[in-house]
């Protein structure tokens, strides 16, 4: 339920393939930019909630570096994406029980200089399903997956290789205007379709980026952020839900792989919210591979299923001049890969305002979110 | 040397059963009579009931579900199998079992959702015989 709660903090880390900190260090970078950014002081923050995807850390541990005063501890188990979301799904809970009174949410890690132990794969690499069952035969690691995720969806619905270059340069396109993106080399329609498929259909800017840095904020009610000097940002509608099979991670074993739980967690979130598609001023889709994008912004009902090469067009409408910017930072594609924490930061930074010049999307009211992990997706609604 | 990662490890306990019908070019996959369902990948027991599992044959046909072509290997002991074609298929008269194998002696550009694939077998040494598919003429 979104319980009037607000985002009254974001924090972020560049995002590099080398941050020259330590895991902690970059993790706590993010996490004294979003308390500061509140308004609030270290000693303020009493529940911290970790997305576990990507990082090893304890929430506790932090209490330690930051002198928090902690009452509410909590993993989230959602993966990816999803998680973003459901962290603040906890945190809402937290706060309406009173366990807490800031709650500060936080995940990163340096997955690209520190692969050995952060890279992206090394989870699935460590399940023995996957060790003996798929990467025998050559199914591993994410690009595969969903390669042939997007294959299925070809043979269905028609070739979308165009409309996922168009993703793509969107994506580029909005990376360059932004002060931290991982890709600042500017990319064209034609340029997309120089570079190879190396996984058939992708090409390497089709895949989700693999990077150093780290993504914080902070959430209280509605009540305390009026106290606070910054404009909260209010969740206006908040869902994560799982698809119907129990499948685990195993993308293989997916009833339906394109059908995500945005068919569950969208009608839910518009109805909190009393919205519908049309109020949407911008989506931050996750985008770890252009099929996800499609898939969710179909299952949310930005368009119907197997409709996303009319909807997407000649790619105006998702531009930041267009009905629907899509991914305004650069997503995982071009911004970097921090899980769909990203999404989120940019969604409060556009609300406010406050995204730097060239980015800054005019006019926008309402903000829709929805952060894919796999078996579990969460759709999220934002505003002043 | 190091790890070949085309092989799986034939001791890792919940799939001894399932290396050892490939071997024997019988492929068999998990079921549970009481239960009456299929189960893969395979577990200790059945998930619903419990119960124990037994290992069953099936046809050997498969329907093509999703796919992708790999033309740059992720990891050692594929350099020479490049380009490959990575499948998931239906396994005919088995329910819900999804099977990942590589489709062989065929082209991407004559693949498609729900073709008929018939499940063959590759002795890559003395102890690994490893399943592929080949599209059904
Ligand atoms: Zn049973």
């Amino acid at each position: 339920m979104a319980q009037n709660i607000a985002i009254v903090g974001i924090g972020e880390t560049a995002y590099s393939s080398n941050s020259g900190m330590t895991g902690p260090q970059l993790l706590l970078q993010a996490c004294r930019r979003a308390i500061a950014d509140a308004g609030l002081k270290t000693t303020d923050i009493d529940g911290v909630i970790v997305p576990r995807i990507g990082t090893n850390v304890r929430p506790f541990e932090f209490g330690f570096y930051l002198h928090c005063p902690l009452r509410y501890v909590a993993y989230c188990g959602m993966e990816a994406g999803a998680g973003a979301v459901n962290s603040i799904e906890m945190a809402a809970q937290a706060l309406a029980d009173g366990k807490a009174k800031y709650v500060l949410i936080f995940t990163g890690a340096n997955q690209k200089s520190d692969a050995k132990n952060s890279n992206p794969g090394k989870f699935h690499m460590d399940d023995p399903y996957k060790r003996n069952l798929e990467i025998p035969f050559g199914f591993y690691p994410q690009p595969v997956y969903f390669a042939s995720m997007t294959r299925r969806y070809m043979n269905i619905y028609g070739d979308v290789t165009e409309q996922m270059g168009r993703i793509a340069v969107n994506s580029r396109r909005n990376a360059c205007l932004n002060d931290n993106a991982q890709m600042k080399k500017p990319m064209t329609l034609e340029d997309y379709y120089n570079y190879p498929v190396l996984y058939d259909p992708f090409r390497i800017v089709d895949c989700c980026l693999v990077t150093d840095g780290a993504c914080a904020f902070v959430v209280t009610t509605e009540e305390r952020a009026k106290d606070l000097p910054v404009k909260p940002v209010m969740v206006r509608g908040i869902a994560t839900a799982g698809i119907d099979h129990i499948t685990e991670y195993f993308f293989s074993q997916e009833t339906e792989p394109l059908a995500t739980a945005a068919r569950k967690t969208a009608p839910i979130a518009f109805a909190q919210a009393g919205l519908t598609v049309d109020d949407i001023s911008i989506a931050e889709i996750y985008d770890s591979f252009a099929v996800n994008t499609i898939c969710q912004l179909e299952d949310i009902g930005f368009c119907g299923h197997g409709e996303f090469r009319d909807f997407i067009g000649d790619g105006s409408r998702i531009s930041l001049e267009g009905d629907l910017p899509l991914n305004t930072h650069g997503g995982l594609l071009s911004q970097g890969y921090i899980f769909g924490m990203n999404h989120i930061i940019e969604a409060v930074k556009q609300i406010r305002g406050t995204a730097n010049e060239g980015r800054q999307v005019k006019n926008v009211k309402s903000a829709f979110v929805s952060g894919f992990g796999g078996w579990f997706q969460g759709s999220l609604i934002l505003s002043l | 040397m190091s790890e070949n990662f085309s092989l799986p490890d034939l001791s890792w306990p919940v799939a001894i059963p399932f290396w050892k019908s490939c071997q024997e070019e019988n492929i068999k996959f998990q079921y549970c009579p009481k239960c009456d369902a299929w189960q893969w990948y395979p577990l200790f027991e059945c998930a619903e009931c419990g119960g124990e599992f037994e290992w069953r044959e099936v046809t050997g046909r498969a329907f093509l579900f999703s796919w992708t072509t790999v033309y740059k290997a992720f990891l050692p002991g594929f350099e020479d199998k490049i380009p490959l074609i990575v499948a998931v298929a239906e396994v005919e008269g088995a329910p819900g079992v999804r099977f990942i194998s590589n489709i062989i002696n065929a082209k991407p550009e004559d693949l498609k959702v729900g073709m008929e694939l018939k499940i063959v077998y590759e002795k890559v040494d003395e102890e690994h015989t490893m399943p592929r598919f080949e599209i059904v003429k």
